[in-house]
């Protein structure tokens, strides 16, 4: 590899550590419920803190995955230091998979 | 000096030099190569799961946040090639246009954050948010699941026409790396939808500002407000004692966005390397 | 038991890609096989060094000129016609993206071919790539096995005049008159001077 020590990187961090550790909401998704999230997505539009990611789990060569098959798609709660509990996903879901707890 | 250009510059802007563009179209197999699966393949939502773990840390405390936050840079520097887990950068739409006529093939996609965070499927030619450089992009169909509806191939004045109408709308533009010295693509992007953004703003890795940054001349403003609607950055605010809009070039990102939605050209774009305070501003 | 969301997905349509055909998007090893059979290096090398064997300085210039010269185009020929029998999915997908663009032939088709031309005869797996955009096609080799033969067979006076350059920039001429280019071929580097050879082909 190139030696780039000589370099200033930028290295801001919006982060405080000081702050550091934070405590956040907890929200558990129940997985045998929510099967098909890439076709629900009910949550993922309703949060207005964007909490919510979805990705393709069965990613295969040559052809697309198919979102209304159980399990190819899994949705994940990424930004939980943004949750306000508004509840709102949970109140969407329409197979009561999401708890939240703090 | 912006890291890229020193890098990469060969004495210019960066992403205007060709030289970062280009790619070879085969590679011969090694002959005792064993079949590899993609990165991709191999950990699928390894991203957003790392993503998580940054969170997951910042309950944990500082020295694992750091550590999290380090290892994520690292990591984006392995397999992007990119310096300090910087993989993209702010351009404006004038830059972004010259940045068309570099690169080839160019191919409207589907955006990869939309589809995470939203998802958002965006199929046909007028949704797509994002464009892919480069001879890679002649093997879309190799994962279709990336590309959802495709790839739509257009000329550089048909990108330029997408990029404006783009801008219009209220998207910043950036590009992104793929891989060392190779700019693979050009975003739209808004906060928070963006991933790399969010990342940029909440945690401090992933895009860099960019080359120039916005200043208003308070003679041609008329306190319209316009400008602040597009600021994505909070580097814009309505300065309400004297009606006109204020821009703070310290936490500019150099988009341009208030400066082509102005309706009396009062904002200009001006090169950081005029300004000798703002040379280790990225 | 399936979800109500499930029920409901599979009450959908959905449209979904698949590839008709398993496709491969790598160049044909029969078509590589084929070129490296008639244009290998070492084959070549043994003409030059029959025709140039007792002469000297300028001379050998002019026979390399020649004889590498009516091998690069020859080279090149081929390669367009077998390039063209053996399509794969990138080139196909490359056809489709020139058609609609109407800009690409030029660098990327023309790169295409000129990588097929390397990597059937040389021994590296990538051909670098140093510029490829709308007004300039940039490549370099730095490992070049037509040289070493040269520098082997005929010995490193006659190979540090670069004889077999002729085989590149005719190869590279050849390719721009296949779609009427106006381009001029230039080196930009040469092997003795900097340890490669560059070549770009720069629109007129
Ligand atoms: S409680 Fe509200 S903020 Fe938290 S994840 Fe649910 S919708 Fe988003
Ligand atoms: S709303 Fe409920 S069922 Fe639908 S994607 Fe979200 S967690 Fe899954
Ligand atoms: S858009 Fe232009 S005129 Fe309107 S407030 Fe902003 S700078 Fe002033
Ligand atoms: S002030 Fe203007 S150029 Fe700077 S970040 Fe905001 S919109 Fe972009």
């Amino acid at each position: 590899m190139v030696d780039r020590s000589h370099l200033k990187v930028p290295k801001p961090t919006p982060v405080d550590l000081t702050k550091l550790p934070l405590k956040f909401p907890k929200i558990e998704i129940d997985y045998s419920k929510c099967t098909v999230p890439f076709w629900c997505k009910k949550c993922l539009q309703a949060c207005s803190q964007l909490v919510f990611q979805v990705y393709c789990k069965q990613l295969a060569r040559l052809k697309e995955s198919d979102p209304r098959e159980p399990g190819t798609y899994e949705v994940v709660t990424v930004r939980r230091d943004k949750c306000n509990m508004c509840n709102k996903c949970v109140e969407v879901c329409p197979e009561d998979a999401i708890t939240i707890t703090y | 000096m912006c890291i890229y250009c020193e890098l990469w510059g060969d004495g210019m802007t960066w992403y205007l030099n060709p030289k970062n563009y280009p790619r070879h179209m085969y590679t011969l197999p090694r002959p005792d190569a064993k079949p590899r699966a993609a990165a991709g393949e191999a950990n699928p939502g390894g991203y957003i799961n790392a993503e998580r773990a940054l969170v997951d840390a910042m309950e944990k405390g500082p020295e694992e946040f750091e550590a999290t936050l380090k290892a994520m840079r690292d990591g984006a520097d392995l397999v992007q090639g990119c310096v300090g887990g910087f993989m993209g950068q702010a351009v404006p739409l004038r830059d972004a246009e010259k940045m068309v006529e570099m690169a080839n093939p160019l191919g409207l996609i589907a955006c990869l954050c939309r589809k995470a965070m939203l998802a958002v499927e965006e199929r046909s030619r007028p949704e797509t948010t994002c464009m892919g450089l480069g001879v890679g992009m002649l093997k879309w169909e190799r994962w279709p699941e990336r590309y959802k509806g495709g790839v739509h191939w257009v000329s550089s004045d048909e990108a330029k026409e997408w990029l404006r109408d783009l801008d219009t709308r209220g998207f910043m533009h950036s590009l992104m790396m793929f891989g060392p010295r190779f700019i693979g693509g050009i975003c739209n992007c808004d906060y928070p939808v963006c991933d790399a953004l969010a990342m940029r703003l909440d945690f401090g890795f992933n895009m860099l500002k960019g080359h120039h940054v916005a200043m208003v001349d308070h003679d041609l403003c008329n306190g319209c407000g316009i400008c602040a609607q597009r600021c994505q950055f909070g580097a814009l605010k309505m300065n309400v004692t004297i009606d006109k809009a204020n821009i703070d070039q310290m936490r500019c990102f150099g988009c341009g966005l208030c400066e082509t939605g102005c309706p009396r050209q009062a904002i200009s774009l001006v090169e950081k390397a005029k300004l000798p305070a703002l040379q280790e501003v990225w | 038991m399936a979800t109500k969301s499930e029920e409901e997905a599979k009450k959908t349509a959905y449209p979904l890609f698949v590839a008709p055909r398993p496709y491969s998007f790598e160049l044909s090893t029969e078509m590589l096989e084929l070129l490296r059979k008639e244009f290998d290096p070492p084959i070549i090398v043994a003409k030059f060094a029959e025709a140039v064997a007792g002469k000297k300085g300028p001379e050998i210039d002019a026979v390399g000129e020649k004889v590498f010269g009516e091998y690069g185009e020859e080279w090149m020929r081929r390669t367009l016609q077998l390039g063209e029998e053996y399509p794969d999915r990138t080139y196909e997908m490359l056809k489709e993206a020139a058609d609609q663009t109407s800009e690409l032939v030029f660098p990327l088709v023309l790169q295409r071919f000129i990588e097929i031309a390397y990597l059937s005869t040389q021994q590296f797996r990538i051909l670098s790539i140093v510029e490829n955009w709308a007004r300039r096609l940039v490549y370099k080799v730095t490992d070049c096995y037509t040289f070493k033969t040269l520098q082997d067979k005929c010995g490193s006076e006659a190979a540090s005049l670069l004889p077999c350059r002729h085989a590149c920039l005719a190869m590279c001429r050849t390719g721009c008159q296949a779609w009427n280019l106006d381009a001029t071929v230039d080196m930009d580097a040469t092997m003795v001077k900097d340890g490669y050879c560059q070549f770009a082909i720069n629109r007129i």
